[in-house]
């Protein structure tokens, strides 16, 4: 790299907090950051000092001629020219074409003439190596190689999601320069994630969130290489997701109809995060956390106390078999929306209260011979639940409860820990063979005072005891954003950059985990989305970035 | 007890109201915590007025015929308000249908402002009464205030209780009574421009949002450590050298242009210049303001966790004072019709003057001894230099605590508290004791809304968001031990959001709408004080944020309306409340 990662240590004893605490702990060493490196960090990555120029009206993407191509190749040749070449204009030309068209076009600072002296990088030449495939996949081959070394660089990769990859990359390493306008140096870069499964949970359930916001944090997902969106859309609080089959669900369910995905707004969703390698991995929680299922349709438990229904309602009713009707078409109907393999199916913190106190239930109990264990009835609801999943050709992620009830799944199941301790916790779900998921240490609605990513950074997902084949179940992690306080107003700069953390942690390499090594380009990465549009928050202490959100 | 009683009724006869269109709705954390507490009217007013009495029945607005008029003529401070309360009274993405089906008598047809002193003030002050009365009956409405401030404080009010009904009509009751004054004349909101850069636009909006919610001074916190960037026209060097870069600084225009949208709001701006200690940023301007800390004999070294290698300003150099002189006779032109500066002066420890063989040779040539005494010369010179330039003085209570006799007339600002220093004492102890000495007093110390935490507030049946609970239940009282004189000495508070970790990305999103919560402890009736039923309100308020362009974050979960951040009718980031070119 041109710059060698430099920590500025200011003479000054700078106080870094009023009054937060004495001095003498409140020396802090300001952080410069880096200049041109990738987040996360690529598994090998090779620079010198050789610089090339980069011009907007002299570069170019081509697609190899012995390459495969598709739309998704063109369209994001179309996205990094501008994410290269104009950032701050960038986010408004996808998100609000309408505001986009009154803002200045920024000239170049450099003009070509004034780049006579300078190597010139020309174009980059992608060449993808198998056909591209519609959707991507958890088995997706996400590697890349990147080589520049003359005016015309390469980057190879065996699948379209790998090429996208790799053109992030190459966006990050072109920074500005004061002589050149953009430059890149020399470098070699071969790149792979180290986990298959790097997610980002959304809840839009407990406040809704626009589409343009959703697709804001879907382009700051791609822009780490994060790749799963796993869309809690619904909860006990609304339901915004628009049934086809059972339209009066969120009629009745939503917040209100302004609060509702219409079926366009999921395509529209899926497609945004498509052209980014991205999957859509959506989740209908039940039995427990469907209040809001049950405003427009009599699926629920209904709530005794003195022998009388109340006009409360606890989980799904699992003693009638209209529920389970119900979920078959509501099932068949997701999964012919969402294309991903994997439907999330919930299952947690169910509520046994209310099936206790209701009399159709204690009678199906004992029919059942499961006599007063409700935890039986529970395993029995989810049986069903995973049987209706499966018999639609999907695979399912369900949180870890299923499997702590003994719950029969597929064998291809994801589970999702996100119990303490979760070491001992991934040590069992893999002894039993499962893929599984992390977010035990990655809930991002837990805001704390300071700079919480670096807890988020030590926290691995192979940090438990166990055998090599039970580290290889382990796929990857998710950060989830629950979304009590959380709405609109504050969801992007609360996720983003402490998502980084795991964004890093699931791509790098395992020795790639020293948070003041990463801090310097944790620092640039920040900068860089807010160059972008995207308004991610000071994590570090006091700093600035050469363009500061102003909106 | 009367203003209690009234308070109550006026509770019930909004809710009524409010079967006329919930407009938003929160709802529990948990389903098997529901909510506890009264569901607000659409249009209860925040921070909730001392009198409200409103009738049931409603009356209507017709944007085309409405008209507001005042007493006075070529007033700036009133015609601005007016022209600016427009798009708050008609947001203008939201369809507002013409009432003109409804009998004449059911429509409002003005509201005069009603000036009593008939005079045009140009900039508030502490001793302003700041109160107003709000009357609206058969048809026409009428503000009456004594001065200008308290009639925007009135037309505020005015704007909060129109609302939008759900056939679209505009509406308001009736029939309304209001009187209204502050509990405290003092309520400040912190911003730190030092730590991170706070853009021009940010600013407007954050002291739009102020005035949203009646605060009156911005205590503009414009160096530190980190960064300078105040341009100062005699001494350009300070952000040439002290900003974070060229972009990031306030010209001497920009300036004014913070200082007038404040003013016209009914909002002062104190600003801060903060010395002897976090001038790091100055000091880059003028290293030889520093002290050479010394390790034995050896100068500039520093010796970690004692003190740095240059550190604090050298109390024994003239020129510090020649320099201080002239800078703040700018400050006081710049920030013309303001009285007081805030001279900071906290966190002063003096290890590294007491390394420096100088200072101990000065120290013993003027029959001084310790730390205090340096800090005693400092402060005596650096508030004469105020006070021989016409200016009042704030200053944290740091010298006033290690025993600097501060002049009586100077502001004490407490912000030490044992949650904070953990050897401190806590805050009421502070108060009591500088308000009993004699000294105004700001309360900042309980109100650090900068430390964020996630948490909830757990009663035995419900569950309520720790981040408004927290702020919203704090009795300044508490623990205090003054007495009514003393007790009169707390002219308000002070909201902060110190710097480390906000800057334009999240500054107003971490703000509001948790700093309404202190709004309210300040203006408000200290019987308004029952948080379950104020989470409700709160949440009509935050609505209201989002409806004027502030993206103002949830305290639960919930919704608003199809103007959130992000949907089509969204205000947020709309040019006509961000402020961007």
């Amino acid at each position: 790299m041109r710059l060698p990662i430099i920590l500025l240590f200011l003479l000054a004893v700078i106080s870094y907090s009023h009054g937060k605490q004495p001095r003498g702990s409140l020396n802090i060493f300001d952080v410069k950051p880096t200049v041109g490196q990738p987040w996360p960090k690529p598994q090998t990555i090779k620079t010198t000092s050789q610089q090339y120029a980069v011009h907007p009206s002299a570069f170019h993407f081509m697609v190899n001629s012995t390459s495969q191509s598709c739309d998704l190749l063109t369209s994001a040749f179309d996205r990094y020219y501008r994410i290269i070449f104009f950032p701050q204009t960038y986010l408004n030309h996808i998100l609000d074409p309408e505001l986009a068209k009154h803002e200045k076009q920024i000239e170049p600072k450099i003009s070509l003439a004034d780049l006579q002296d300078a190597t010139l990088l020309k174009r980059l030449n992608v060449h993808i190596a198998q056909p591209c495939e519609q959707y991507p996949s958890l088995e997706s081959d996400e590697s890349y190689s990147l080589t520049i070394d003359s005016d015309s660089a390469m980057l190879e990769s065996v699948t379209i999601w790998g090429a996208l990859r790799g053109l992030e990359t190459f966006s990050q390493i072109i920074y500005a320069d004061d002589n050149l306008g953009f430059a890149v140096n020399n470098t070699m870069i071969n790149d792979f994630p180290r986990f298959k499964h790097r997610g980002i949970l959304v809840d839009t359930s407990r406040h809704f969130i626009s589409v343009k916001t959703l697709k804001m944090n879907l382009e700051a997902m791609a822009e780490s290489k994060l790749n799963v969106l796993h869309f809690h859309i619904v909860d006990d609080q609304s339901f915004p997701y628009e049934s086809r089959t059972f339209p009066e669900i969120s009629l009745a369910g939503a917040y209100n109809q302004a609060h509702v995905y219409s079926q366009d707004d999921i395509a529209g969703l899926i497609e945004f995060a498509r052209q980014r390698g991205i999957r859509v991995v959506v989740e209908f929680d039940s039995p427990g956390h469907t209040q809001s299922w049950g405003l427009a349709i009599d699926i629920l438990t209904h709530c005794y106390s003195g022998g009388k229904p109340n006009d409360e309602f606890g989980p799904m009713d699992p003693s009638r078999n209209t529920t389970f009707d119900f979920l078959k078409k509501l099932f068949s109907e997701v999964a012919s929306v969402f294309p991903d393999h994997y439907m999330h199916l919930g299952g947690d913190e169910v509520d046994f209260d209310c099936w206790r106190s209701n009399p159709d239930v204690q009678a199906f109990m004992l029919k059942m011979g499961f006599g007063t264990d409700y935890s039986l009835l529970e395993q029995y609801y989810m049986q069903n639940v995973v049987d209706i999943v499966g018999a639609t050709g999907k695979g399912y992620t369900v949180w870890q409860e299923i499997i702590d009830n003994n719950v029969t799944v597929k064998a291809d199941t994801v589970v999702e820990v996100w119990k303490d301790p979760y070491p001992q916790e991934l040590a069992r779900v893999t002894k039993l063979g499962y893929r599984t998921l992390l977010s035990t240490c990655w809930y991002l609605d837990y805001i704390s005072y300071g700079s919480d990513w670096v807890k988020y950074y030590m926290c691995d997902p192979h940090n438990f005891n166990g055998t090599d084949e039970q580290k290889k179940l382990v796929v990857g992690g998710e950060a989830c954003l629950w979304g009590e306080f959380v709405d609109a107003t504050n969801l992007i700069s609360r996720m983003w950059p402490r998502a980084f953390s795991i964004a890093e942690r699931l791509w790098s390499a395992a020795d790639v985990k020293d948070p003041a090594v990463a801090k310097p380009r944790f620092e640039e990465h920040r900068c860089r989305y807010v160059r972008r549009g995207i308004p991610a928050s000071p994590e570090n202490g006091p700093s600035y970035c050469d363009y500061e959100y102003n909106r | 007890m009367s203003h209690t009683l009234h308070f109550f009724i006026s509770i019930v006869l909004c809710f009524v109201i409010g079967i006329h269109r919930v407009q938003s709705e929160i709802t529990y954390i948990e389903a098997r915590y529901p909510l506890r507490g009264t569901p607000s009217a659409p249009n209860a007013p925040w921070p909730q007025p001392q009198y409200l009495n409103a009738s049931l029945n409603l009356t209507y607005i017709d944007p085309d015929f409405f008209i507001v008029y005042s007493n006075l003529r070529n007033c700036d401070v009133i015609d601005k308000a007016i022209e600016r309360y427009q798009p708050l009274f008609y947001p203008p993405k939201l369809t507002i249908r013409s009432p003109d089906t409804f009998d004449d008598s059911r429509v409002l047809i003005s509201v005069l402002i009603e000036i009593r002193s008939k005079k045009c003030d140009v900039y508030p002050d502490l001793h302003d009464d700041q109160s107003y009365n709000i009357t609206i009956e058969n048809a026409y409405g009428k503000i009456t205030a004594e001065n200008v401030w308290g009639a925007l404080n009135g037309l505020e009010t005015f704007s909060q209780l129109l609302f939008i009904t759900d056939d679209d009509y505009l509406a308001i009751n009736a029939s309304v009574t209001i009187r209204d004054w502050p509990r405290f004349p003092y309520r400040g909101l912190l911003l730190d421009s030092s730590r991170h850069f706070l853009p021009v636009p940010i600013l407007k909006q954050q002291i739009d949002a102020m005035s949203y919610n009646k605060y009156n001074v911005f205590h503009w916190h414009l160096s530190d450590d980190q960064s300078w960037p105040f341009v100062s026209k005699k001494f350009p060097q300070l952000t040439e050298k002290g900003a974070f870069s060229p972009d990031h600084v306030y010209t001497p225009e920009e300036v004014q242009d913070i200082i007038e949208h404040a003013r016209l709001r009914g909002i002062r701006t104190i600003p801060e210049f903060d010395s002897p200690g976090h001038v790091a940023a100055l000091g880059r301007a003028f290293p030889e303001f520093l002290t050479d800390c010394y390790n034995g004999s050896t100068p500039n070294q520093a010796i970690y966790s004692k003190h740095a290698a240059r550190e604090i300003i050298d109390v024994t150099k003239d020129e510090v004072y020649k320099f201080m002189k002239e800078f703040l006779q700018e400050v006081k032109d710049t920030f013309k019709y303001e009285p007081y500066i805030h001279l900071g002066m906290d966190e002063v420890t003096p290890a590294c003057w007491l390394s420096n063989p100088n200072i101990q040779k000065f120290l013993k040539d003027n029959n001084m001894t310790n730390g205090t005494d340096l800090m005693t010369h400092y402060s005596n010179k650096i508030l004469g230099i105020a006070k021989s330039i016409g200016a009042k003085s704030m200053v944290w209570q740091d010298p006033w605590d290690d025993g600097v006799k501060l002049p009586l007339g100077t502001v004490i600002g407490i912000w030490k508290d044992t949650s904070l220093l953990p050897d401190s004492p806590p805050w009421s102890y502070f108060l009591s004791k500088a308000t009993s000495e004699g000294y105004d007093t700001v309360l900042s110390a309980p109100f650090y809304l900068n430390m964020i935490k996630y948490g909830k507030y757990e009663t035995n049946d419900s569950v309520m968001n720790l981040e408004f609970f927290r702020w919203y239940n704090i009795d300044l009282f508490a623990n205090f031990t003054g007495d009514d004189a003393a007790r009169k000495r707390l002219i308000g508070a002070e909201t902060t959001l110190w710097g480390e970790f906000v800057d334009g990305t999240n500054s107003l999103s971490r703000l509001w709408v948790r700093a309404s919560g202190v709004a309210e402890r300040l203006w408000s009736s200290i019987d308004v004080n029952n948080p379950e039923d104020a989470q409700f309100r709160l949440d009509v308020h935050r609505c209201r944020m989002l409806r004027r362009g502030i993206p103002a974050a949830p305290i639960l979960n919930g919704y608003c309306g199809p103007y959130e951040a992000g949907m089509k009718q969204s205000m947020v980031n709309d040019p006509i409340f961000s402020y961007i070119d």
